[in-house]
């Protein structure tokens, strides 16, 4: 029957026209939409792992209450009263066994890299500005295995830090708040000690504002120095060989140690959620747009049956069977999918080159300098079977009226 | 070989209506059999009830000792394929196609119409359309549609023709013609025709006629 839907389709240009457009807008949609979110989905993920450990070890930081202690000093009092009861917080936490970890980390073959960290909160001064920041202190030979930083660097190496010796590494909107530049010396404190001259000997940019707003990366013996703690780490990153492992990874560990793990996507548990949001309501609006474009062929597929009572009869008295009936209008159905999932598949591909081109500036993606849009298969073939199957669900309905036509009745009506 | 009509009757409507009061008779093989009677005398339906496109509602046709409303939707279906011709009054061509293809319709079901181009030329040619097989079916005149529509159902060679007043539409020259055609097909591959109509004169030159009058068979002559 190809022959003959082909004849119909032809013989219908404007019409056919028409649907076919509601099938191409439905598939550019598809494709210019989840290009746009994929793309930028992928581009945040890939800032995400690039910048950050993919997973990071913590001191736990317990907290002491009144019956913390009550098994060491009193195990066989029934009560025990404080004048003063201890208030909340260890003084210092940390991990308590650091070589244990990197024994183990090292025989780890999902593990690429690991290094160790000393985290404090920092006030920085310079003239009469104050700015409150993060101070990680890292080996940068190890930190630069476990984060892309170094290709983040606007000024300097990040390996300039060195060993120790008062050098940092600064985010460029945190070097923007206290107001220096790079070379000039910024005064560190932790808030309890003297504030000490360090040197800007690097900026980066990542484009994450929350990192490039706080975050300066100094020498871990530094670091340690200045909270009078040498040889204390409190955190140490990990890079891993497949990212969708690390939440494994990270159970795993959690049952056999002290220390508080998390992998990236439970840091970023916030942001992966926005994405699901993201991504559900990218695909009600594709569901909106098939479904519209999907009624289009319905109704003019319908308007066409009726209009071709009088063929059906005919093909019917010639001997076609309902099934040949049925893939006539079927086959149309199928040819508007088919060709329009492909032009609009085509479309989608150039409005995808043009956004490209688009300058996005600003917000949280700073650095992007672009658009970022994804190509990647899958998103086409979804298009293609989408569309496809949306057209061919419309025309199956009209189809199969169409094959339940009864010849004698299209005949008498037609002589009434 | 032959058709029987035994004993059949057709109900319409609620209340029912019976238009069909009981009618028996038997055409054989090779004849043309004209069916008339005043409109709303039954002669168009008792057509299509023969024809296997309408059950009755009792009694039953037998085409070549066959029920034909016992047949499976398959038999069926290629029973009208390759034994019946069909001429209706409206001449129902398919309107995106060519004269031509019309014609092979028949043939695309099974797979034939390469086989079958040449045959329908000559029939399209003995016809008078020599100069149209590329023309579509707009581009035509009501007489010439028809007898597109003719050289459609006999393409197949059938054994049996089902025309319902197919010169009811045209004037008396084109009408003579098609009867000529019809005729022709009668003796040149012997098929049965069977013709309904209300003009006398056609119906006066078939072999046989058959009267309707309020449902019944008045006379057969």
């Amino acid at each position: 029957m190809w022959f003959l839907a082909i004849r119909h389709l032809v013989a219908r240009k404007r019409q056919t026209l028409f649907t076919l457009l509601g099938i191409i807008f439905g598939a550019t949609a598809f494709i210019v939409i989840s290009g746009f979110f994929s793309g930028f989905q992928n581009f945040l993920i890939t800032q995400l792992l690039d910048n950050d450990a993919h997973l990071k070890i913590f001191a736990k930081e317990d907290l002491v209450t009144e019956h913390s202690l009550d098994q060491y000093f009193f195990k066989d009092a029934e009560h025990v009263f404080w004048i003063s009861p201890p208030g909340g917080k260890k003084d210092l936490a940390s991990i308590t066994d650091p070589q244990g970890w990197y024994r183990r980390l090292k025989s780890d073959p999902r593990v690429i890299a690991y290094s160790p960290h000393f985290t404090s909160q920092i006030l920085v001064t310079r003239a009469k500005a104050s700015v409150s920041g993060r101070l990680i202190g890292v080996d940068p030979h190890l930190q630069t295995k476990v984060t892309n930083i170094e290709n983040y660097m606007e000024m300097g190496r990040f390996t300039d830090i060195g060993s120790g010796g008062n050098r940092v590494v600064v985010g460029d909107d945190f070097l923007g708040k206290v107001g220096a530049h790079y070379g000039e010396t910024i005064l560190i404190s932790n808030g309890i000690s003297q504030p000490k001259p360090f040197k800007v000997v690097g900026v980066f940019h990542t484009g994450m504002k929350p990192i490039d707003g706080s975050s300066v990366y100094g020498g871990l013996v530094d670091a340690q120095k200045m909270n009078g703690t040498p040889d204390v780490i409190n955190e140490i990153a990990v890079r891993v060989t497949d990212t969708d492992e690390a939440k494994f990874m990270a159970e795993d560990w959690r049952q056999s140690s002290h220390e508080k793990i998390e992998s990236w996507d439970e840091t970023n548990a916030n942001f992966l959620s926005v994405f699901k949001i993201q991504n559900a309501t990218r695909y009600m609006m594709i569901a909106v747009i098939l479904i519209v474009a999907g009624f289009g062929i319905y109704n003019i597929l319908n308007m066409v049956v009726n209009q071709k009572r009088k063929d059906i009869a005919i093909l019917r008295s010639m001997g076609f069977e309902t099934s040949e009936i049925i893939s006539l209008f079927l086959i149309q159905g199928l040819i508007l999918g088919i060709v329009g999932a492909f032009s609009g598949m085509v479309f989608g591909f150039l409005i995808c080159l043009y956004l490209e081109t688009i300058r996005f500036g600003g917000g949280p993606l700073g650095g992007a300098g672009f658009l970022r849009i994804s190509y990647a298969p899958v998103i086409y073939i979804q298009a293609l079977v989408l569309s496809v199957a949306c057209s061919s669900f419309a025309s199956f309905l009209p189809a199969r009226a169409a094959g339940r036509m009864q010849p004698i009745e299209i005949i008498r009506a037609g002589a009434d | 070989m032959s058709i029987e009509v035994s004993n059949v009757k057709k109900l319409f409507g609620n209340p029912a209506v019976e238009v069909l009061k009981g009618i028996s008779f038997k055409i054989d093989n090779g004849k043309f059999v004209s069916l008339t009677g005043k409109s709303g005398s039954g002669k168009s339906t008792l057509l299509y009830i023969m024809s296997s496109l309408d059950a009755p509602t009792e009694g039953s046709i037998k085409i070549d000792g066959e029920d034909v409303y016992k047949l499976s939707q398959k038999d069926l279906h290629q029973f009208r394929n390759r034994k019946m011709g069909f001429v209706f009054q409206f001449h129902y061509l398919l309107p995106e196609i060519t004269c031509l293809e019309n014609v092979l319709m028949p043939t695309m079901k099974t797979g034939q119409m390469k086989e079958y181009e040449k045959p329908a030329k000559d029939l399209l040619a003995l016809f008078g359309l020599k100069d149209k097989f590329d023309r579509l079916p707009r581009q035509l005149s009501g007489g010439e549609q028809q007898r597109v529509a003719i050289a459609r159902a006999m393409i197949m060679r059938p054994k049996y023709l089902f025309a319902d007043e197919p010169t009811g539409n045209l004037d008396s020259a084109n009408g003579e013609l098609v009867m000529k055609i019809l005729k022709s097909a009668n003796s040149s591959f012997g098929a049965t025709v069977v013709m309904v109509t209300h003009d006398p004169d056609f119906a006066a030159q078939a072999t046989s006629q058959v009267f309707l009058l309020d449902g019944k068979v008045s006379g057969i002559r």
